[in-house]
């Protein structure tokens, strides 16, 4: 149960003697989830292990702080988002990339680790081509299945205006499939 | 009749029901057929037994970090770095022979010292796999400061292990 898991994670986490004891469940509890959240964002394993790591420690050093107005899992959620967007803004600025279609052909396709089909392909740049927001809130929900109210403490959004998105994006990918993907031919 | 129930049947439930509204409500497939026709099979692989040891790494950046012993592992990759650094430093000393940079010129027994240490068998394994790794390390990431460091150190003769982690890791 995840409140159950958060409840014990806070409890040792406010006592100085059982606070590594407490982080190493963090870690053990969210690492995943975490990873693949950062790698759908950043695309490329080294980049994802980069950012996770930095991720982590970032929680560390704010732990102590953390307040819990919101849950445990969507605060790390939303250091991880703002860790991947900071990382992938720069590089791609670095990169000088002119498409995100550019970034997954000369880039994200070298990576070892990814072993894409052609559709799987064309649903990665379909998804590359949302605006930032309505990217995050559909890797949220269709490929995480994050209730809306936990996509809403992480992107500090009204769950209104989160379902809207979700159907934007949809609609977006679903258009770029119609016009890139040929069925006939996989 | 099986009356029995899962454990925290109840106490999960109603956060299963809302998620399986919500993912009624918003179902896509009206919307993106053919989206949902593809799956969501995932085109991202991970290294064999990589979580277990990302999850290693992380604690040794942030709880094993402060004020404890690192593990075996981690010594040795300090060991490693330091043997890289060695390595430079050897090969500058080297090299000035030739360029006139640098301002001393290492004797051929401290060149043997240095050697002898960096075939140690342990240390050269770990240092091999490292490198393999595409280390991406050059002269130019240190400081005049570290290199005359590392420099008094061949010199000097003197060894590693008379360092500790502490030491070892400013000096990297």
């Amino acid at each position: 149960l995840k409140v159950d898991i958060e409840k014990k994670i806070l409890a040792k986490i406010n006592e100085t003697q059982t606070f590594d004891e407490g982080f190493r469940l963090l870690v053990m509890t969210y690492q995943e989830k975490i990873y693949w959240h950062i790698r759908r964002l950043v695309h490329i394993h080294a980049d994802a292990d980069d950012v996770m790591q930095n991720t982590f420690i970032k929680v560390f050093k704010n732990l102590r702080s953390f307040r819990g107005e919101s849950q445990l899992y969507t605060w790390i959620y939303r250091i991880a988002t703002n860790e991947a967007i900071t990382f992938i803004k720069k590089k791609k600025a670095e990169l000088k990339i002119d498409s995100e279609e550019d970034y997954v052909d000369n880039y994200v396709k070298a990576d070892k680790y990814f072993d894409a089909d052609k559709a799987q392909q064309i649903i990665i740049k379909a998804i590359e081509q949302l605006p930032e927001k309505q990217k995050l809130v559909f890797n949220l929900r269709y490929y995480d299945e994050m209730s809306y109210k936990g996509i809403s403490e992480i992107l500090d959004t009204s769950i209104g205006a989160l379902k809207a998105s979700y159907h934007h994006a949809a609609k977006k990918v679903e258009q770029y499939l119609m016009d890139n993907y040929d069925y006939s031919n996989g | 009749m099986d009356d029995r129930i899962p454990d925290n049947y109840f106490q999960q439930f109603p956060d299963d029901l809302i998620r399986r509204l919500e993912l009624m409500e918003d179902d896509i497939s009206s919307v993106a057929p053919r989206l949902v026709g593809l799956g969501k099979e995932s085109a991202y692989r991970v290294p064999d037994d990589y979580f277990e040891q990302a999850e290693d790494a992380i604690l040794y950046s942030t709880i094993n970090s402060v004020g404890k012993k690192a593990p075996q592992l981690y010594r040795l990759l300090s060991y490693c770095a330091a043997a890289v650094l060695l390595l430079m430093i050897l090969f500058l000393g080297r090299g000035s022979e030739h360029s006139g940079k640098g301002k001393e010129i290492l004797e051929p027994n401290q060149l043997l010292a240095v050697e002898d240490y960096l075939f140690d068998e342990a240390i050269l394994v770990e240092l091999e796999n490292w490198l393999n790794d595409d280390i991406d390390i050059t002269i130019d990431d240190f400081s005049d400061d570290e290199i005359e460091t590392v420099h008094e150190l061949i010199i000097n003769e003197m060894v590693l292990e008379d360092f500790t982690d502490e030491e070892l890791s400013e000096l990297l």
